[in-house]
């Protein structure tokens, strides 16, 4: 049993003395790999929303070169590329296309949050999760000595976060095993070497102003990860937790992943809610709860990275933004609350994600049909879980007998894990809970022995049961990591096959490794 | 305002829980529960105490079902399909899974096997299911702008939740039923600690201790090998939710550990879809299960297998687990029929059998014989083996449970009269809280709580914060510890600060209520400081020489000289730093004083201060005057009462 906390006349009081709130951007974000995170300044603590990793950032690296035979032919092998909106990107390329030997070949390193160093991690009070990327980076800052803050997440998104970083973590030994262990200062990190790189690369090393150098780590390894996560205190949707008798915190479902969320903080000075990247319906994942918005005295938008046209919050800039009182916009509304609920669940976007989603099953059931092989590579499990869900059905109806194969580390724990949280899923998989049936259509497909299961691409049973063509899902990593850069060598010069790939930076640096 | 806590089931008895508890103008039904041991209208709650009109929408603010046991959740069909309720009911994601199923399951019993007419039917069941809003727990769910609900995990079953509910300032706690101690699939109950005006909580076992779950398991599979060894066949009545997935894990790791053969049955087709449920709702179990869920689900069994009709006399040894528990009816009652005769056989019968039941029967007393009903008789030769093993708490985790949440009032439910008095006796005897055991029908009104918020004042908040440190040296408690067991030796010396503050809680009419600090409170009231002060004039005997009556005539003693007095004054400063040598006593002359305690010589001929007592003459007697404030007074009448005895002289 918990002691819970009650606000104290005495902590309540003490706030009334501190009227504004500081907001600093740290990051402003590109997406759902890498989600913004900024400090925020309020009543007395300090708190940090997010801590992600740039994923896109390993595309300096070259992969590894297998004992697969590397075939280097004309490209021929066609990308159709989803990113957030799941357009097909044809980017031109501006300079002349980059080759091999242009990629660092060295173990990775990764590239965290450069502001988020310049604090002093004794000085934060608090770390708020919006999602499982948003925790990505959180090992490299409770592994200092001098941190203490209290880290919460949901439930959901802190195990999905220990899957990633368990396969990010596995995913990288790999590279561990060819080129040993690095010195501590790593030759490729030497500014003549960073300056010899083509312009593009140069920009992820250094960054647009060319701070960014200095946010640059070796990876954490499985102990950081395993003394992370049990600082992680989980809450659950709408739960209230209580940090040192001064705030009131809460967790609202995002709607755009399983387990993601929304946070609000209530004190004596302000009730502020903190909106992160936001999905109005999902497929998948709890709905967005809009109602947990309502009568704020200040919500702080922070995610426009689907939305360019929005204010763009330059990093490193400083708001003081006094706290308003009672007159938020959700306040004013006069919407009958059942009509706007209606309104969401029947949004756009949920249309507009299924007409996608049919429209990359039915990509994949072309090149299938052509005889090529599809390699879908996503960073959103939620996307993955679905196409999981609908390509071997589509596959049926077209009459093709095709394996489907999940290769990843931690692929079991996480199709395990999507059955046993209705929870954290949307109204019609809850419905399924309560109809008896698998939250997740894949529980039958593996039954029915259409989908298959594989920790690693050279697990034996991979190998007897290898069949061409295939439909392989694997993790995204920007391709530099795993099963996926094996499948690659091995697939790209086939005409007929596919990649399914969330586009994360600009295309032709992520691709043109294998041109 | 007061709670008001109208009991309509479950009052001094087991069966048909419903509470509904109106508090701060929201009412609530806690729990809608059906009676086992009845087939008429008294199976269900008298829902007509609620509203006459029968406008329950109106009449309450929402419904809340703690688990999935029938006398939870038996009649809640009944009440939004047949009586029209069509307000919120909230229930966890479990209960919403599984409630249909064993009410379905009892629908079917009740049609099929006693040809009774249904009071509702497989469409009710649906629709009613579809009025429920699911609930997690620790969810901090709004009912409407005023009620906060909030689950907290209870153990007993599959989703069983104890409520918290709050309105205003008014909190309460429902347990439903609970367990105290974790078992194979489920965790123990664990709840925040707090601020309850009321805590109704059920009373199944008010006055069982319970040992150690271990030897009790034992003492089942014991009964169970020894009966299959002897080729036997062991019923075990139970609902196919709850019990029997723990007592399958229970037989099946028994089963795989001894390498016992026998087949365990399961006989509804519900294993699968119950299994099923279990597989998703993992999240919901024991710590141990939750952990190992993905490589091995523990509801997967190697051992159990579906029973079909034709095997009820097949020979040889078995175990039968058959719905319905306490064998009220259905399979459970069907296998008893052609089981019961054969001593050979055993029939194990969980703690608790509701009244009416088979199961109450065979456990009060040995029953050679059992009455079906007027025909038909059964003998009863096998052995029955009752289960010591319940999912509900027992008298210490009730006892524990109360003390851990301190509420203003507790409310006994769901337990039997004579066990709750003796229950309600102790908590009130040994916590000090009032407790009722109301009866169906009752009513119990207990005062609620209203928060004044106050507004602190900034000196009252500065002393608050001012340490209070006290340094105490621990006692070495580990001093056989060596030097080298103990290589860092950290200084003894203890630091404790409890914080002491002490304020003044004002409140005027019209006026915010505040807390002020002592030193702020004659500026507030616009007053000055008053002092109360303390006289009094007694007389000390005085012993005249010859030579002073020679000296001072007789009669004006009270017109004594200064060198006189001062000499008096210091006689009296000797006597007294002799007896009260802890006092810082001064001498200034023409009075002495000891913190706000004056004495002087008094020479009025009638002071107001004088007191006569007449055991002395005043003409042998010096009066001394004697002022001193409150603070003082009894030091003042220590000395006082030291001067009246001593006798002065004057030389
Ligand atoms: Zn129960
Ligand atoms: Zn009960
Ligand atoms: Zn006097």
């Amino acid at each position: 049993m918990k002691h819970s906390c009650k606000n104290s006349i005495g902590a309540r009081h003490f706030q009334h003395l501190l009227v504004s709130m500081k907001f600093t951007c740290l990051n402003k974000g590109s997406g759902y790999y890498f989600p913004p995170s900024y400090i925020l300044d309020v009543s007395g603590f300090r708190i940090l929303l997010d801590c992600p990793l740039d994923i896109s950032a390993l595309t300096i690296f070259s992969p590894l070169t297998t004992q697969f035979h590397p075939q280097l032919v004309n490209e021929s092998s066609r990308y159709s590329s989803m990113d957030m909106e799941f357009e097909i990107h044809k980017r031109q390329k501006i300079e002349q296309p980059l080759d091999r030997g242009n990629f660092i070949r060295a173990e990775p390193w990764y590239k965290t949050v450069t502001d988020l160093h310049l604090w002093d991690p004794s000085s934060i009070d608090i770390v708020l999760i919006s999602s499982m990327t948003g925790m990505l980076g959180l090992p490299f800052l409770t592994r200092n000595k001098g941190f203490s803050a209290k880290i919460y997440a949901t439930e959901a998104t802190a195990s999905l976060g220990q899957l990633m970083m368990k396969d990010l973590v596995s995913m990288h030994s790999e590279f561990v095993h060819i080129y040993g262990l690095e010195p501590n200062f790593p030759q490729w990190l030497k500014w003549e070497e960073l300056e010899l790189l083509p312009s593009p690369l140069k920009e992820i090393a250094f960054g647009k102003d060319g701070l960014e150098l200095g946010g640059w780590r070796p990876l954490y390894s499985s102990e950081d990860v395993q003394v992370c996560i049990q600082k992680v205190e989980i809450v659950k949707y709408a739960e209230e937790t209580c940090y040192n008798g001064a705030l009131i915190l809460k967790a609202f479902s995002s709607g755009l992943e399983i387990g993601s969320c929304n946070w609000t903080i209530d004190s004596a000075d302000a009730d502020i809610a903190s909106v992160s990247s936001s999905m109005f319906a999902s497929n998948v994942a709890t709905e967005f709860n809009y109602h947990a918005l309502q009568g704020k005295d200040l919500i702080l938008y922070s995610d426009f990275s689907a939305n360019e046209n929005m204010e763009d919050f330059e990093h490193g800039n400083k708001y003081n933004a006094p706290t308003m009182h009672p007159s938020s916009t959700l306040n004013d509304s006069t919407v009958d609350c059942k009509n706007v609920d209606e309104c969401l669940l029947n949004s756009e976007e949920l249309l507009e994600e299924r007409d996608k989603l049919a429209f990359v099953c039915s990509c994949v059931v072309d090149s299938v049909r052509a005889g090529g092989s599809v390699l879908v590579a996503l960073v959103q499990p939620s996307i993955s879980l679905q196409l999981l869900e609908q390509i071997p059905d589509y596959l049926e109806s077209s009459a093709m007998r095709v394996p489907v194969y999940v290769i990843s580390s931690i692929a079991s724990e996480l199709l395990a894990f999507t059955n046993v949280v209705p929870e954290w899923l949307c109204k019609q998989r809850q419905e399924k809970l309560f109809s008896c049936q698998p939250l997740f259509s894949y529980a039958q497909h593996l039954k029915e022995k259409k989908l298959h299961l594989f920790p690693s691409i050279h697990s034996t049973e991979l190998l007897t049961n290898w069949q061409e063509p295939c439909i392989i899902f694997a993790s995204h990593w920007s391709l530099r990591l795993g099963p996926v850069v094996h499948l690659l060598q091995r697939w790209h010069g086939d005409r007929n096959s596919l990649l399914v790939l969330e586009v994360l930076r600009c295309l032709s640096c992520l691709s043109s490794q294998w041109r | 305002m007061a709670i008001e806590c109208l009991v309509l089931g479950a009052g001094q008895e087991v069966g048909k829980s419903c509470v509904i508890v109106s508090i701060n103008g929201k009412r609530i039904m806690f729990d809608c529960g059906m009676h086992m041991g009845y087939d008429d209208q008294r199976r269900y709650p008298d829902f007509s105490l609620i509203s006459q009109s029968g406008d329950f929408d109106a009449a309450l603010s929402c419904v809340i079902i703690t688990h999935f046991h029938l006398d939870h959740v038996g009649a809640l069909p009944y009440f939004t399909e047949v009586c029209g309720y069509n307000g919120p009911v909230y229930m966890t994601y479990p209960t919403k899974a599984l409630a249909p199923l064993m009410l379905e399951d009892f629908r079917k019993v009740m049609v099929d096997r006693r040809g009774e007419e249904e009071t509702f039917t497989a469409d009710n069941i649906m629709q009613c299911m579809k009025k429920v809003i699911p609930l997690d727990l620790k969810q901090t769910v709004l009912v409407d702008s005023d009620l906060l609900i909030r689950a907290y995990y209870a153990g007993h079953v599959l989703g069983a939740a104890m409520f918290y509910a709050k309105v205003g300032d008014s909190a309460m706690v429902y347990t439903g039923d609970y367990n105290m101690t974790p078992d194979r699939h489920l965790g123990a109950a664990q709840i925040d600690r707090l601020q309850l005006d009321l805590l109704i909580t059920e009373s199944t076992y008010a006055t069982t201790i319970r040992d150690s779950k271990y030897a009790r398991e034992r003492e089942f599979l014991k009964a169970v090998h020894k009966c299959v060894a002897d080729g036997g066949k062991v019923l075990i009545p139970t609902f196919a939710l709850g019990r029997a997935q723990e007592l399958c894990i229970l037989l099946d790791d028994y089963w795989e550990h001894m390498n016992l053969k026998v087949p365990i049955y399961f006989s509804a087709g519900l294993t699968i879809q119950a299994n099923m449920y279990y597989k998703m709702l993992i999240k919901w179990t024991s710590e141990k299960i939750k952990e190992t869920y993905a490589t091995h689900n523990a509801f997967e069994f190697k051992n159990v297998r579906n029973f079909e009709r034709s095997l009820i006399n097949a020979p040889g040894p078995c175990v039968l687990f058959a719905t319905p528990g306490m064998i009220s009816g259905g399979f459970s009652l069907e296998v008893f029929k052609h089981w019961a005769p054969s001593e050979k056989n055993l029939i194990t019968l969980p703690g608790y059998c509701v009244a009416g039941t088979i199961g109450h029967k065979l456990m009060s007393g040995k029953p050679t014989k059992v009455d079906l009903d007027k025909d038909i008789q059964i003998d009863v030769r096998c052995q029955i083996h009752q289960l010591s093993f319940s999912p509900h708490t027992d008298a210490k985790g009730i006892m524990d449970l109360v003390k851990f949440l301190s509420p203003k009032n507790v409310i006994l439910v769901h337990g039997e009269k004579p066990k709750m008095g003796t229950l309600k006796e102790k908590i009130q005897s040994e916590l000090k809280i009032p407790c009722y055991v109301p009866a169906n029908g009752d009513t119990v009104c207990i005062p609620s709580t209203l928060f004044v918020r106050a507004q602190a004042s900034e000196t009252f908040i500065r002393s608050c914060t001012n340490p209070n440190f006290r340094f105490l040296s621990s006692s070495c408690e580990d001093e056989s510890m060596s030097p080298v067991e103990n290589p860092n030796p950290i200084s003894r010396l203890r630091v404790s600060d409890e914080r002491v503050s002490e304020g003044i809680l004002v409140m005027e009419k019209s006026k915010k209520a505040r807390v002020i600090h002592q030193d702020n409170l004659l500026l507030e009231l616009g007053q000055k400081r008053q002092e109360l002060q303390f006289a009094y004039c007694f007389p000390v005997h005085v012993d005249r020489s010859e030579e002073t009556l020679k000296e001072v005539p007789f009669t004006a003693l009270d017109v004594l000289g200064p060198s006189h007095k001062r000499h008096l004054i210091q006689l009296v400063c000797t006597k007294l730093s002799d007896q009260f040598s802890e006092v810082d006593l001064l001498n200034h002359g023409e009075h002495l004083q000891v913190e706000s305690f004056s004495a002087c010589i008094c020479s009025k001929n009638n002071c107001h201060h004088r007191v006569f007592d007449g055991s002395r003459e005043s003409s042998v007697s010096l009066f001394f005057c004697c002022t001193w404030s409150a603070a003082d007074e009894k030091l003042a009448w220590e000395i006082i009462s030291a001067m009246k005895k001593y006798t002065l002289s004057i030389n």
